[in-house]
């Protein structure tokens, strides 16, 4: 399934267990210094690198259902698709052939698929603000900086002094923490020893007060995500599209797993249903 | 762009696409300065085009 | 009569500087109506200023609308000067001489739309300074890295081919160095159009090929024939049907306004029948796309055709673009009478060309309007004051590369034989 001897980090979200509070995207704006822009009414320029969405099953009072979809960066990998049933693709063995929707087609190599964590990357200083990205991408995971965020005097001292902040002009994106990630193997390399499965978790996972987050290498049969992806109940949004997502959500009410994806069956019923709220 | 940038890779697709590219630029200029050349030497060959001529 | 002007001093008399054998209006009248174009230029250049002091948040692009009304006017522009590639091969490469009398005009055309469209593009990215990473770290398996490849190396090649054409001019073709280049360059000239029809078939089929290949956005997504989708085809064949036509519709628009008869009508209606045949064989293929995109390919991503045409991009959309600018102008440029008659012709082409905008303008917003996620909505989007002043650079310099041109380049080498009284 897997190439061997490669890393492949992902997240599993409980959406049973999502509450819809935003802790998540908080902490993932504290940790990565995602700024307040002038007019945070303008939804659709905010830049949130975790979006919590919500939907409900589109039926009155007193059927009515909601919940909440999480939604970070998915750090698509491409691929073919695996046997009828199964959840997640076949990786293509020649690792130039990451087909990731917005890695593709960046004109600059601004973002690039890392083969050995399976984390896309985001180089905001490269990155030329063509925007095409931004078009590629089907879950609205990518952030276009429309302004320059008006750090008011004194909040600078309160930045994260590992992620760079972002200029106007740049796109930026959900990064699984990776500074985090290079945090945990330098000190792996001094005190020795590897980076262990709690060494690395991200800001949401860490956040998230009901622990409906989890975080790991998803190859890994020792780490949890590697067993909750096998349940019946795991699903990713977007699957007839075949990006392969390393995003798992996790849901046993069946109109929340029909919500991750198109059916032609229902293609008049999902349009209704689709609330069409964000958090 | 050119092979010694760091990203440069000897691929397929880097040699196709800038084998390509410079291959053109490389007719377009090198006939431009065919032209000029060619215009120098008429010119003091006394072999003259011009509204007047 | 004497009136009052006749009386100034006749300081400016610029008479030998028009081609020769033609006469134009008076240098006074000129500069009044060439305040048009500088009035366009300076609406945009207070829109340019604003958007690179105070950044894009000047426009009403956004997270899902990430391209706006400058991508779908670069799309067009760059679709309807294809008439300088394409007219070029015909008649350097394929032999067709008699388009000649057109060629100057479709290159000089080109060169407008061509520099427009980079221009814009320079304030339609976040980080123009950083516009040359594109060449420098170029992805080579990106198609908007082949677009810029091409488009700035096609700028290069318009250059050189426009060059005879203002070396040609009456007083600068007197110097000896400058007559010698030009003539020298006029031998030469099938080299530049072999690379530049090269050049133009990738990048007109690259722009298709940026929204074939978003195989996550199934509005955009068709299947590939090798690396490219069928976009790419589709894009190129698109362009070279409306470039003639669009080339021959400034012809008439300018026939109109100087009261002069540029080419003759030959010509013309040569440029339609090449149009016409080009836009049947490009809608027959879009037609089988369309069919195929829409029950096939669409079902099997779960989505169904009416879920991708929402108001105010209705499938009203459909029938505009397939029906009232795509078959009716096939039809209307196939038929001799139809080319016979100037105003028909002039309506057909028109036709065609506005279904090619439509065609990009479809691509663009339509796909960016429409949601993935079935939890998404539906948005629509309108420029700014500030887009508008952005897009109308090419109207503007357009008008005020044309006007100079038309005045003082022999662009026409048809209107002295025209025009004689």
């Amino acid at each position: 399934m897997w190439r061997k001897n490669q890393v492949r980090y992902g997240m599993v979200i409980d959406v049973d267990k999502c509450t819809g509070c935003g802790a998540c995207a908080v902490a993932c704006m504290s940790e990565n210094n995602v700024g307040v822009l002038p007019d945070e009414t303008d939804k659709i320029r905010s830049i949130t690198w975790l979006r919590v969405y919500q939907i409900d099953n589109g039926k009155p009072f007193p059927d009515t259902e909601v919940a909440f979809f999480p939604r970070p960066c998915m750090h698509c990998q491409g691929g073919t698709s695996g046997a009828p049933g199964q959840a997640f693709f076949q990786e293509d063995t020649d690792p130039q052939e990451a087909h990731t929707p917005c890695v593709s087609v960046c004109p600059a190599i601004a973002t690039d698929y890392d083969d050995a964590t399976g984390i896309v990357s985001q180089i905001p200083t490269r990155c030329i603000g063509c925007r095409y990205c931004v078009a590629a991408c089907p879950y609205h995971a990518r952030y276009f900086n429309w302004y320059d965020v008006p750090w008011p005097q004194g909040t600078p001292r309160g930045l994260s002094p590992f992620v760079s902040p972002r200029m106007r002009g740049v796109v930026e994106k959900c990064t699984f923490c990776y500074a985090r990630l290079q945090r945990a193997k330098n000190k792996a390399f001094v005190g020795g020893g590897k980076v262990g499965e709690m060494d690395y978790q991200t800001a949401c996972t860490e956040a998230c007060p009901s622990g409906a987050i989890t975080f790991g290498q998803l190859q890994n049969p020792a780490h949890k995500v590697h067993k909750l992806i096998q349940s019946e109940f795991a699903f990713r949004l977007l699957e007839k599209l075949g990006t392969n997502p390393k995003v798992y959500y996790m849901s046993k009410r069946k109109w929340v797993r029909m919500m991750a994806d198109n059916h032609l069956s229902q293609a008049k019923a999902t349009q209704a249903a689709a609330s069409g709220g964000h958090k | 762009m050119l092979p010694f940038v760091f990203e440069w890779q000897w691929d397929i697709g880097h040699i196709v696409f800038f084998g390509l590219f410079f291959g053109v630029v490389s007719v377009v200029f090198g006939v431009l300065g065919l032209t000029i050349l060619k215009t120098i030497l008429d010119l003091w060959s006394g072999k003259i085009h011009s509204a007047d001529h | 009569m004497r009136r009052w002007f006749d009386d100034l001093p006749k300081y400016a008399d610029d008479s030998s500087w028009w081609p020769k054998g033609t006469t134009r209006c008076r240098p006074e009248v000129f500069l009044f109506w060439l305040g048009l174009p500088l009035t366009i230029m300076a609406y945009f250049g207070v829109s340019a200023f604003l958007v690179l002091f105070k950044g894009l948040n000047q426009t009403n692009m956004n997270d899902y609308f990430a391209f706006g009304v400058w991508i779908v006017v670069d799309l067009a522009v760059i679709a309807l000067g294809a008439g300088a590639f394409f007219t070029s091969f015909l008649n350097y490469i394929i032999g067709k001489t008699e388009l000649k009398p057109i060629v100057n005009a479709a290159v000089l055309i080109g060169f407008i739309c061509y520099t427009g469209a980079i221009l814009m593009l320079g304030i339609d990215i976040g980080q123009p300074i950083r516009g040359w990473f594109g060449f420098w770290h170029a992805n080579v398996h990106s198609m908007l890295t082949e677009v810029m490849f091409c488009i700035t190396t096609y700028a290069i090649v318009l250059c050189i081919e426009l060059l005879p054409s203002v070396l040609d001019n009456r007083r600068i073709g007197k110097v000896p160095e400058f007559g010698t280049f030009s003539h020298n360059l006029h031998t030469i000239m099938i080299v530049f159009a072999a690379a530049g029809t090269f050049l133009s078939f990738f990048h007109q089929g690259s722009l298709g090929g940026m929204f074939g290949v978003l195989y996550a956005r199934p509005f955009a997504f068709r299947g590939h024939l090798g690396i490219w989708p069928m976009t790419f085809f589709l894009f190129v064949m698109s362009a070279i049907a409306a470039g003639p036509s669009f080339t021959t519709l400034i012809v008439m628009i300018t026939e109109k306004i100087t009261a002069k008869r540029l080419t003759s009508h030959k010509v013309k209606m040569l440029m339609g029948k090449i149009s016409g045949w080009l836009l049947l064989v490009y809608m027959v293929c879009k037609s089988v796309d369309t069919l195929y995109w829409a029950f096939i390919y669409l079902p099997s991503k779960g989505l169904s055709v009416g879920q991708m045409y929402q108001m105010p991009y209705g499938s009203w959309l459909v029938w505009a673009e397939l029906g009232l600018f795509g078959w009716l102008p096939v039809v209307m440029l196939l038929t001799p009478r139809v080319r016979e008659s100037y105003g028909l012709l002039f309506l057909a082409m028109l036709l065609n060309c506005i279904g090619v905008t439509l065609n990009r303008f479809i691509f663009t917003i339509q796909s960016l309007a429409l949601p993935v996620m079935p939890f998404e909505k539906f948005i629509s989007y309108l420029p700014t004051w500030q887009e508008w002043g952005v897009a109308s650079l090419v109207l503007g310099h357009g008008l005020l590369i044309f006007m100079l041109a038309y005045r003082y380049l022999p662009i026409f080498p048809q209107e002295p034989e025209l025009n004689q009284r």
